[in-house]
């Protein structure tokens, strides 16, 4: 006879639901720290809730052989926003600037600096200034060597620096 | 500027940013979205299917055509077929023949017209506080022309599970009322293991018997 799925956290620290962890529970308790991920990745919650719902539907797929869910979860919604900017990136070319920019809102300068950005740069800063992971632990998410996670990082910083001068 | 307060004030921005964002999982979009997706792999997998014995007829011709007898009339007809293979349930229950078993039979208790109350609500997660409703839903629909015997022959028919993890599944069902053939055709419901056993689940229920317009709020959205 199944039994019920145990009680978990409500909102885990990264890497608390791990081996051993239902689907379901991961669904549960990962839910919302991934969609606060994702909007920092793409700013628009609506879309960040999409794009969290795909990661999921993909860890599902892979589920048996995922050894270590929330890691791989988080690479999936690292990748779904990546391929949101880049189809953001696309319809903004093709619209030849029709639509207003996040960047003219000025609502947060740092936080629409870091929208200008290449995304990789963006996702590599949102890691470890919003994840708090090391640089190996970027370059297994973005799938590059932890050289490139320290290039990455120094060539955002330094945009940010002058974009927040300017 | 310093680097220092460059990155704390990053790190200020971002959680700024997300400080009021306090979003809540809601299964039935992914449900709905994990049953998209095993519609997807399904199609592709008659898709394949389909290539796949185009391509064994043309073969046999070909073969039948040539002067060399082949050893054998046999036809392997998935071999080399990319994405032929079915996705299948990525997660299951240990048992899964047993839990499918157990959530068709649920689904007949919870839907089939004589089923005994009690089994009836013991087959839905939630049930008893379903029964009011239950009630208003069979009265609604004798006003509007179902007799009294035909919702007692109300029937279901499982049409297949799919198990999104050890306690919850996607399940395919049509109802049918007696003289009037099927009314809901390959509807998409949930089984879900609650209190030790496999149950229709409290959402697709309140669905399912609010669907004559009652308009009752049910009870909070969870498979």
């Amino acid at each position: 006879m199944e039994q019920p799925v145990r009680p978990i956290p409500a909102d885990p620290e990264p890497g608390d639901a791990d081996v051993g962890t239902s689907f379901v529970e991961l669904y549960q308790s990962g839910f919302a720290p991934m969609v606060r991920l994702a909007v920092t990745l793409v700013g628009s919650e609506p879309a960040a809730e999409d794009l969290v719902h795909d990661a999921f539907v993909r860890v599902h797929a892979h589920w048996r052989r995922v050894e270590h869910p929330y890691a791989y979860l988080r690479t999936a919604v690292v990748n779904a926003c990546r391929s949101a900017a880049r189809r953001s990136a696309r319809e903004r070319a093709a619209l030849s600037g029709q639509i207003v920019d996040v960047i003219t809102l000025k609502a947060d300068e740092m936080f629409d600096a870091l929208a200008t950005l290449p995304y990789r740069q963006r996702a590599a800063l949102v890691l470890q200034y919003y994840e708090g992971l090391s640089h190996a632990e970027i370059a297994d998410v973005l799938g590059c060597r932890e050289g490139t996670v320290a290039s990455l990082t120094h060539r955002g910083l330094a945009h940010l620096r002058r974009v927040i001068d300017r | 500027m310093n680097d220092s307060e460059l990155e704390s004030g990053l790190a200020r921005s971002l959680e700024r940013r997300v400080e009021r964002v306090s979003p809540r999982p809601n299964m039935e979009q992914l449900l709905s979205k994990l049953e998209r997706r095993a519609s997807r792999q399904r199609r592709l997998l008659l898709g394949g299917l389909a290539g796949a014995l185009a391509l064994a007829g043309v073969v046999g011709y070909v073969a039948g055509q040539s002067d060399a007898p082949t050893e054998s009339g046999a036809v392997v007809v998935n071999e080399g077929v990319p994405g032929a293979q079915p996705a299948g349930p990525a997660i299951e229950p240990e048992n899964a023949d047993a839990a499918t078993a157990a959530i068709t039979q649920a689904f007949h208790d919870a839907f089939d017209g004589g089923t005994p109350d009690e089994v009836r609500r013991a087959a839905v997660q939630g049930g008893p506080m379903l029964e009011t409703l239950r009630q208003e839903t069979l009265a609604s629909a004798e006003e509007r022309g179902f007799t009294p015997e035909e919702l007692a022959g109300i029937s279901v028919e499982v049409l297949g599970t799919t198990f999104v993890d050890r306690t919850h599944a996607v399940v395919h069902f049509t109802l049918s009322i007696p003289d009037h053939g099927p009314v809901l055709v390959d509807q998409v419901a949930y089984g879900v293991f609650d209190s030790g056993r496999w149950q229709v689940s409290l959402r697709t229920a309140c669905d399912l018997l609010s669907l004559s317009g009652l308009g009752r709020e049910c009870p909070p959205r969870t498979p």
